[in-house]
């Protein structure tokens, strides 16, 4: 059986040898592989680019103290970055799966209507969810816009969610279960307290004073970074905020209709980030 | 057979946008032969999951040849000059030249005739620029082209009779060759014909047509039902979009515990059909059965780890469920309750519990103004809104307000109460008689209305975050399907009043929101039919009524259509057009009146005016009816042009003090068109 640590070589392996630079995770709390800022600035300007990584994510939100088998508040993603997209985008992601057992002919494997966009970005892009006999596992997106800046080439995103996959793989129907090595540790072994602890403090724990204070400073802060010209430390601050703002959305401190507003001033921030980078390239 | 034929193949076609596509495509290609004087026998357009495709059977274009003069040298001129002149019309022989004289001198002319373009090429210079024309509803950009599509093109297969029209789009050379179905095979295909073709794709997985693909799918579904003695309720919509998801339809079917059956029906079939695209059954008691089925673009010999994959998600999403289920019952309506005093709606809008307040509030000054008892309800109502405290609404936010209905039940709420939650979003409740149901969905409606005017936000495309153009309708068609007659304008004041008593600051402008009520009514009242003159002419009263203006609407269109109506208004539109441009009036004398005419034409003004200044039985139009004869006894006999000026003035502001008095209920003038 591939073990998590197996299907994550095999996949980087693969990619690797598509000619991918292989980066390390981002060292900030983030919600998607996406906000690396290896992805979103790379997504602007010109200049070709191809590069995989596995990036730890965190959704307070989703956590459910581990006694959901399905849902985590901290996850791995791995993500593949390729500008411009190449012609055979899907035939390579086919082959991809094929390295760690998933064979096309043996499963049904449909590419499902999914255009994704991420509001606190100003990102969005079309393409699909991959479900594999039913089952999510990669998203696949052709970005058209990256803080509200039109995405000319156009990159294509790969995105495998690598705990669904693995308990694809492994067959297992709880992500605790999932093998992490060959001498048979699990994902629970490594991360069950951690899951039980977080969720303590993503939805009981993590002070409103503090969260409300820290998202108003970083905006202010993040934008006189961007009237010094210094839009990648400015970007940093966003994803410090958005963090904040995740974890106000956790606590349920925000209302459906504020959350709109809250994410609006990260992607204005984002926005002009963007735009400086943007100008860099010209 | 000069079959033309045409197909864009490419990555996963979104099933949404398919059968806008198919229409839009058949429209550019019907007015684009039509413009070349192109015929053909049979259009058709058709797609699947990766390929949209035209199918025109013999093409033929009429045949329209011209000849045209071209004039040459002097025949006086040297030779270099005529040998130029014939070789640029390729004439090989001076014989055919004709000479002929044009003012006093001789030249040389070539006649020569013009033919058609060729089919080919005209196929050639403008697919290109059709497929650029062609608007999806989301299309888009990949690699470095600057061409757009709804997805990524991999091959453009397009031939016209036995030739391939090799025109270059989005990076791709039209070729002669198609692909079948890739679960299947790689393989190139080539055809002649539409006949041809269908009938290759269908032997390589692809049935192109979607009604065939939807017959077999429904097929394949009674026959399961029939063997289990089940039946199936979900809608045509999903079984387009499933058949639209997929080439070639293999239908599986698997099976869910049975101890997921704890789990609301609701949230099960929500699940399947919306969440994962199945089909679900129920057995003919009605029962949510445990069956479901699922499409695949391919068949299996092993079907084995398909099922089971497939139960596995299932299985997984209905866990969730059930862990939200549980999660949620362990925290009781009191405490939900005191949460929602946690979480702020809006900003200066207050929390989620002010909110529930104000609902309930509304809900009580509705009752009172439509006169129904509240009473044993009234203690309950400030629960409408603690579902956005839960799991199962954040994991399933469609569910919002269902899931509201289905907690209260538990709690044991009066059960009509419980179904006023659960309904309390939906656009439409036609109950035909008035209950909490309607009264709550109009306060929570009225609440959000007024919450997002007080923002001072405006509404654009898309950024309506309130749902105010939904809601403003919703509340139309609830009271006029109803028959509530409810004055919006007394709502939206006490609806101010509570905001004030929760000390929340409100600044909605009253007249913004009643010009965007009148608007809305508007546009439903000429959805249903009216005549948009008609409607303007209701809609002058600053009073927003829908259901009233609703009936006044229908009245006058009833009397516009009668005889005495027609009577009235060609009356009217005489007094209309002698007092159009007519200054302003100053009062009438009747000390002054010289004739019958004048005497009771003022008299009948005054009756009008007298009834609608009371107020009283305004849709009554008899009088209407009744001002017709003395108008146009007034036009037939009275001079108004007389040479003395007071009477000349008192007879112009008679007519304009009639015709005012006539529009002050409706704007009659709206109508004179």
């Amino acid at each position: 059986m591939l073990s998590f640590q197996k299907i994550i070589n095999k996949l980087q392996d693969f990619w690797i040898k598509n000619n991918c630079v292989l980066i390390q995770p981002l060292d900030m709390e983030v919600g998607a592989a996406t906000f690396h800022h290896q992805t979103v600035f790379r997504a602007l300007g010109k200049d070709p680019w191809r590069a995989v990584f596995v990036q730890p994510c965190r959704r307070p939100s989703d956590g459910r103290y581990a006694k959901n088998p399905n849902r985590l508040q901290h996850y791995y993603q791995m993500q593949v970055l390729i500008k411009p997209s190449p012609e055979d985008s899907q035939e390579l992601y086919i082959k991809s799966l094929e390295k760690v057992g998933i064979d096309w002919d043996l499963n049904d494997i449909k590419f499902v209507e999914d255009d994704w966009e991420s509001p606190t970005l100003g990102a969005a892009g079309l393409g699909w969810e991959v479900q594999c006999n039913g089952m999510e596992i990669s998203q696949f997106t052709y970005f058209q816009q990256m803080g509200s800046i039109d995405c000319d080439p156009v990159s294509l995103e790969l995105t495998y969610g690598l705990e669904r996959l693995a308990m694809f793989i492994q067959n297992v129907d709880n992500i605790f279960d999932i093998i992490w090595d060959d001498s048979g540790t699990t994902y629970g072994d490594i991360f069950k307290t951690n899951e039980e602890q977080m969720c303590h403090y993503n939805f009981q724990y993590a002070p409103e004073k503090y969260l409300f204070d820290s998202f108003a400073s970083l905006e202010k802060s993040s934008e006189q970074l961007i009237d010094n010209n210094l839009p990648l430390p400015a970007y940093e601050l966003c994803v410090k905020a958005s963090h904040s703002f995740n974890l106000l959305d956790s606590r349920g401190l925000i209302s459906a209709a504020e959350r709109q507003a809250y994410i609006l001033r990260i992607r204005s921030l984002v926005q002009k980030c963007c735009q400086l980078i943007s100008k860099k390239y010209e | 057979m000069n079959d033309f034929l045409l197909e864009i193949y490419g990555e996963e076609i979104p099933t949404s946008c398919q059968s806008l596509m198919k229409s839009q495509f058949r429209l550019i290609f019907e007015s684009f032969f039509l413009k070349e004087k192109i015929s053909f026998s049979e259009l058709e357009v058709y797609s699947t999951s990766r390929r949209i495709c035209i199918l025109a059977k013999q093409l033929l274009k009429k045949k329209n040849s011209k000849k045209t003069e071209i004039r040459g040298p002097r025949t006086s001129a040297n030779e270099i000059a005529l040998d130029g002149f014939m070789r640029s019309n390729n004439v090989k022989d001076v014989k055919y030249l004709k000479k002929k004289i044009v003012n006093g001198k001789e030249y040389f002319f070539f006649h020569k005739e013009l033919t058609d373009k060729k089919i080919e090429e005209i196929l050639l210079i403008n697919i290109p620029k059709i497929l650029n024309d062609i608007k999806w509803k989301k299309s888009m950009r990949w690699s470095s082209f600057s061409e757009k599509w709804i997805r990524p093109i991999k091959n453009i297969f397009c031939i016209y009779g036995e030739k391939t029209i090799k025109f270059n789009y989005a990076g791709i050379s039209a070729s002669n060759f198609f692909y079948g179905n890739y679960h299947y095979s790689t393989n190139q295909i080539k055809c002649r014909n539409v006949d041809s073709y269908k009938k290759k794709l269908k032997e390589k997985f692809v049935e192109i047509d979607g009604e065939d693909r939807k017959k077999n799918i429904y097929k394949q579904l009674d026959n399961f039902c029939k063997k289990n003695n089940l039946i199936y309720k979900f809608s045509d919509t999903l079984v387009t979009k499933v058949s639209d998801s997929v080439e070639w339809p293999n239908i599986f079917f698997g099976k869910f515990d049975e101890t997921f059956f704890n789990i609301p029906d609701f949230i099960l079939e929500t699940i399947i059909t919306e969440k994962q695209d199945n089909f679900s059954f129920r057995k003919k008691n009605n029962e949510l059965s445990n069956f479901f089925a699922f499409v695949s673009n391919k068949e299996f010999s092993k079907k084995d780890k398909l099922i089971s994959g497939n139960q596995n998600v299932l299985k997984a999403r209905f866990s969730d469920a059930q862990f939200f289920l549980n999660e949620d019952k362990k925290i009781s309506f009191s405490e939900r309750y005191a949460k929602l005093s946690t979480i702020v709606f809006y900003d200066n809008l207050g929390t989620l519990q002010d909110r529930s307040e104000r609902i309930s509030d509304l809900c009580k000054i509705i009752s009172k103004l439509i006169s129904y008892n509240i009473g044993r309800y009234s203690k309950n109502l400030v629960f409408s809104n603690i579902d956005l405290t839960t799991e199962v609404v954040k994991e399933f936010p469609s569910l919002q307000g269902q899931v509201g209905g289905y907690y209260a039940k538990l709690e044991g709420l009066d059960s009509e109460l419980c179904d006023a939650f659960a309904c309390q979003y939906k656009n439409t409740i036609n109950n035909k008689k008035i209950n909490i149901s309607v009264i709550l969905s109009l306060a929570q409606k009225i609440d959000s209305i007024f919450g997002f005017f007080s923002t001072q936000k405006k509404i654009s495309g898309s950024g309506d975050p309130f749902g105010v153009r939904r809601n403003v309708l919703s509340i139309i068609k609830i009271l006029i399907e109803n028959r509530i007659s409810l004055n919006l304008n007394i709502l939206f004041e006490e609806c101010g009043l509570i905001y004030k008593k929760q000390n929340i600051k409100e600044r909605v402008d009253l007249t913004i929101v009643f010009d965007f009520f009148n608007k809305r009514t508007e546009g439903y009242f000429i959805e249903e039919g009216y005549n948009h003159s008609l409607v303007r002419a209701n809609l002058i009263e600053k009073i927003i009524n829908p259901f009233e203006s609703f009936i006044k609407v229908k009245k006058l269109d009833n009397f516009l259509n009668s005889h005495k109506g027609k009577f009235f208004m060609s009356a009217f539109k005489r007094l209309n057009s002698i007092t159009e441009n007519s200054a302003k009036i100053s009062s009438v004398v009747e000390s002054i009146f010289q004739v019958k005419e004048e005497k009771k034409l003022y008299s009948e003004i005054k009756k009008l005016r007298l009834q609608i200044k009371k107020n009283e039985d305004n849709d009554n139009l008899e009088i209407y009816a009744r001002i017709a004869k003395p108008i146009n006894d007034f036009l037939d006999n009275v001079q108004v042009n007389v040479t003395d000026e007071k009477i000349r003035k008192n007879r112009k502001n008679l007519l304009l003090e009639c015709r005012n008095n006539l529009n002050s209920h409706y704007n009659f003038s709206l109508l004179d068109n």
